[in-house]
């Protein structure tokens, strides 16, 4: 009896689920009735999207969002998120389109609809004194190098890379143990050392290493959302063709991603 | 340090005027005597008349408060003492015996002299083992003092102090612990250093034992000598109305 | 030993446990490393905890003062503060206040690492029980013994060393072997500062291969082993102390 009860109830829920985004489905005419397109940035991801002195939004992807509006003829409010909510913000029709530093995952996937190919992709390489002048992986055999514990790069920067790891709780300690000389450099994110690296603290670091185990970042929009996701794929086409990522990264002094180099490789003659 | 000018004609042990207090409780009230060279001396008093206190302070394991001790013309009461030289000369055997339980007999008799006087082993083995005997506790050598009965400890103690070669030995009511049956023992070990010519010094109960050895008595009550003498005399004759009392409780 | 070996890479493939600790080298040598490293880190803040015990219950029967009090601040900081925050502290607070030296990279390095600093803070932290439960041994022998050495001629340093240290040893090893036991497993801490001991390996090993179960396991049945081993040695040792009509 309360199985049956269960079912029916589960199966009516998945029902409204599926109802309410097909009645939504036209997300792109309400931008346009609205005149406004509401982004999910991030606020706290230099230089990606942070604020500036002045405290507004500012970054590469705020730019891309920008850009979106533009070519929409439409104005554009962003609105900050962190990677716990992005996703209810997009569900709960808060925000049209996020371009929140997300990685393209299967997991989320299932949440929301990726706009493909992505717009950007991140990867690991090192934060290292510029003093070290490390040019590649193999250059780390035998130094000490910082990390953060259950990095699934820990391995191979140990395994291929011959790198004595010393990998820490958090983040935190790790940077603080580079900055002691406790080892000639740290192991992690790229886009998140970039945004260390914006710091004055770090003026004598670098990134030198080219960036392994890439992954793509993905514009969002909400399951179903057919139309704007297909328009937002010509747009990201289009940014790689037109070499526009490869201009943002140099205005804010990232040096250009193997990532960025090859989606503009692929997309320039269309 | 007076000792080069201590010949042995002169008192080996001298008090002179000794004050003692622990708080406002004045234990010690002024007390003098001279102990000679070889000679037996025996402190009995009813308890807390300060013998024991009296004996401690000799060899400095009580601080005194004022007066003079003088062990072979080492001055005890001096914040330079050197407290080595001092128990080097004074051996101390306690009540409770007290041997170091975790050593055997012999180690016990061993260890001063190989720990603190580094004395070389093999020649304070053979001392050890000679003292084992005269104490009649050979074939205990390597029995641990829990092993043995109170008697048996109390001369290991004994031969432990005497391991030290001193030249005066204090004993501290060492058979008030002690079974009737073991008494016996230990009195004759004593009995044999008084005739060996040791100097001795005794606060004891044991009367009679006292009567037997020794050349002087001396009867401590409240913190001063009452009265003191010969054996023969003293429990024949006492002239004070306290040692008569405390005579007739005891004997 | 490859037979061995590869019997727990059929052991995945057919049950779906994975033990790369045994089939795949890697894994096999971190995971050795840090079982060393564990029984390393222990042994010496075991025996380094130790010392400080005995050198600060002699200390806190110090006739002076001020002696006694730098004990007890040392007993209170240590012993009121948790491991951890303190492993922190000396690592990267305290050691940013001291030299550094250039290392082979020319670069500046502090002069203490990780396992040094591991070293010290489990040494002075077990070391600030050990002193209080030295003392507990001292408080039990007797006054009188401690007379008794000392009318033998032996100093206060004398006496403490060749009597009342052996004496006080036998009273507190049940308490002692407590806080040994405490001690080895406190070393997991270390893994907070990056010292490549057990745990710090295991979850390097679980992270990658998503094995935490079995991880947990091994990692549980070690230390189960480990604690053993100390445990039957101390007994051991207790039982050898024991002295025949002596105590309980």
């Amino acid at each position: 009896m309360f199985k049956k009860f269960l079912t029916s109830t589960v199966m009516g829920v998945a029902a409204l689920g599926v109802g309410a985004s097909i009645a939504a489905a036209d997300v792109l005419e309400d931008v346009e009735d609205r005149g406004t397109l509401i982004a999910g940035v991030k606020a706290d991801y230099p230089p990606f999207g942070y604020r500036d002195s002045g405290g507004d939004i500012v970054g590469l992807e705020i730019d891309l969002a920008e850009d979106i509006a533009e070519r929409l003829d439409v104005d554009i409010e962003l609105v900050p998120v962190v990677a716990s909510n992005r996703m209810e913000f997009l569900e709960q029709g808060k925000v049209d389109v996020l371009i929140a530093t997300m990685t393209n995952t299967d997991e989320r996937a299932k949440v929301v609809d990726f706009v493909e190919p992505g717009h950007y992709a991140s990867g690991t390489n090192i934060l290292a004194p510029k003093k070290a002048g490390f040019t590649e992986w193999s250059d780390l055999e035998g130094k000490p190098v910082c990390g953060v514990q259950g990095a699934f790069y820990n391995r191979r920067t140990q395994q291929d890379y011959g790198a004595e790891l010393i990998a820490f709780k958090g983040t935190s300690e790790a940077y603080t143990a580079l900055q002691q000389g406790r080892c000639l450099a740290f192991v992690y994110d790229d886009a998140a050392l970039l945004g260390q690296l914006e710091n004055e603290e770090w003026s004598e670091f670098e990134m030198p290493l080219e960036t392994i185990d890439e992954s793509p970042w993905g514009i969002a929009v909400a399951k179903g959302e057919d139309n704007f996701r297909e328009m937002l794929e010509e747009v990201v086409i289009d940014w790689h063709g037109s070499g526009t990522i490869l201009e943002l990264e140099d205005e804010y002094g990232i040096n250009n991603t193997p990532y960025a180099k090859r989606m503009h490789e692929e997309y320039k003659s269309e | 340090m007076s000792t080069a000018n201590w010949t042995d004609d002169q008192p080996i042990v001298s008090l002179k005027d000794v004050h003692k207090s622990f708080g406002d409780f004045e234990v010690l009230k002024g007390i003098s005597f001279d102990v000679k060279k070889g000679e037996v001396v025996c402190i009995i008093g009813p308890s807390g008349s300060g013998k024991s206190t009296l004996i401690r302070c000799i060899n400095a394991l009580t601080e005194i408060n004022s007066g003079s001790i003088k062990v072979e013309g080492i001055e005890v009461n001096d914040p330079n003492l050197d407290k080595l030289e001092l128990r080097k000369r004074v051996g101390m055997v306690f009540q409770q015996y007290n041997l170091f339980p975790h050593r055997t007999a012999i180690q016990n008799v061993m260890m001063a002299p190989v720990q603190v006087l580094k004395q070389p082993k093999q020649e304070v083995e053979e001392r050890a083992y000679a003292l084992m005997k005269k104490v009649r506790l050979d074939g205990k050598e390597h029995s641990y003092p829990g092993e043995l009965s109170g008697g048996q400890q109390q001369r290991v103690a004994i031969a432990r102090s005497l391991a030290m070669n001193p030249q005066v030995m204090l004993f501290d009511e060492v058979t008030a612990a002690l079974d009737p049956e073991t008494v016996k023992e230990v009195l004759a070990t004593i009995k044999d250093l008084a005739q060996d010519g040791m100097t001795c010094m005794l606060v004891t109960h044991e009367m009679g034992f006292a009567k037997e050895v020794a050349d002087h008595m001396y009867f401590t009550d409240q913190g001063v000598i009452v009265e003191d003498g010969p054996p023969a005399e003293f429990f024949a004759n006492p002239r004070d109305e306290r040692t008569q009392k405390f005579l007739g409780q005891i004997i | 030993m490859d037979i061995f070996y590869n019997w727990f890479r059929e052991l995945y493939e057919a049950t779906g446990i994975n033990l790369p600790i045994f089939y795949n080298t890697f894994d096999r040598e971190r995971f050795f490393s840090g079982l060393m490293m564990t029984i390393y880190l222990s042994a010496v803040s075991l025996i380094a905890s130790v010392v400080i015990g005995v050198v600060g219950a002699w200390l806190q029967g110090s006739k002076l003062v001020w002696t006694r009090r730098i004990v007890q601040v040392y007993i209170q900081f240590f012993r009121n503060t948790p491991p951890l925050v303190q492993m922190y502290f000396f690592y990267f607070g305290l050691s940013a206040l001291l030299p550094t030296f250039e290392n082979e990279y020319g670069f500046q390095q502090p002069i203490l690492g990780a396992f040094a600093w591991a070293c010290i803070s489990l040494s002075f932290f077990a070391g600030a029980f050990n002193v209080e439960i030295f003392r507990s041994g001292i408080e039990a022998v007797p006054e009188t013994t401690r007379e008794a050495a000392e009318s033998l001629g032996y100093s206060r340093l004398g006496a403490y060393i060749h009597v009342i240290l052996p004496l006080a040893f036998r009273v507190c090893l049940p308490a002692l072997n407590n806080n040994l036991v405490n001690l080895v497993k406190t070393t997991t801490l270390a893994y907070a500062i990056a010292v490549p001991e057990l745990l710090y390996v295991s979850g390097q090993i679980w992270s990658d291969y998503a094995n935490v179960p079995e991880m947990m396991t091994v990692l549980l049945l070690i230390y189960v082993g480990l604690v053993g081993i100390l445990v039957m040695s101390m007994n051991r040792w207790e039982r050898a102390m024991r002295l025949p009509g002596y105590g309980t």
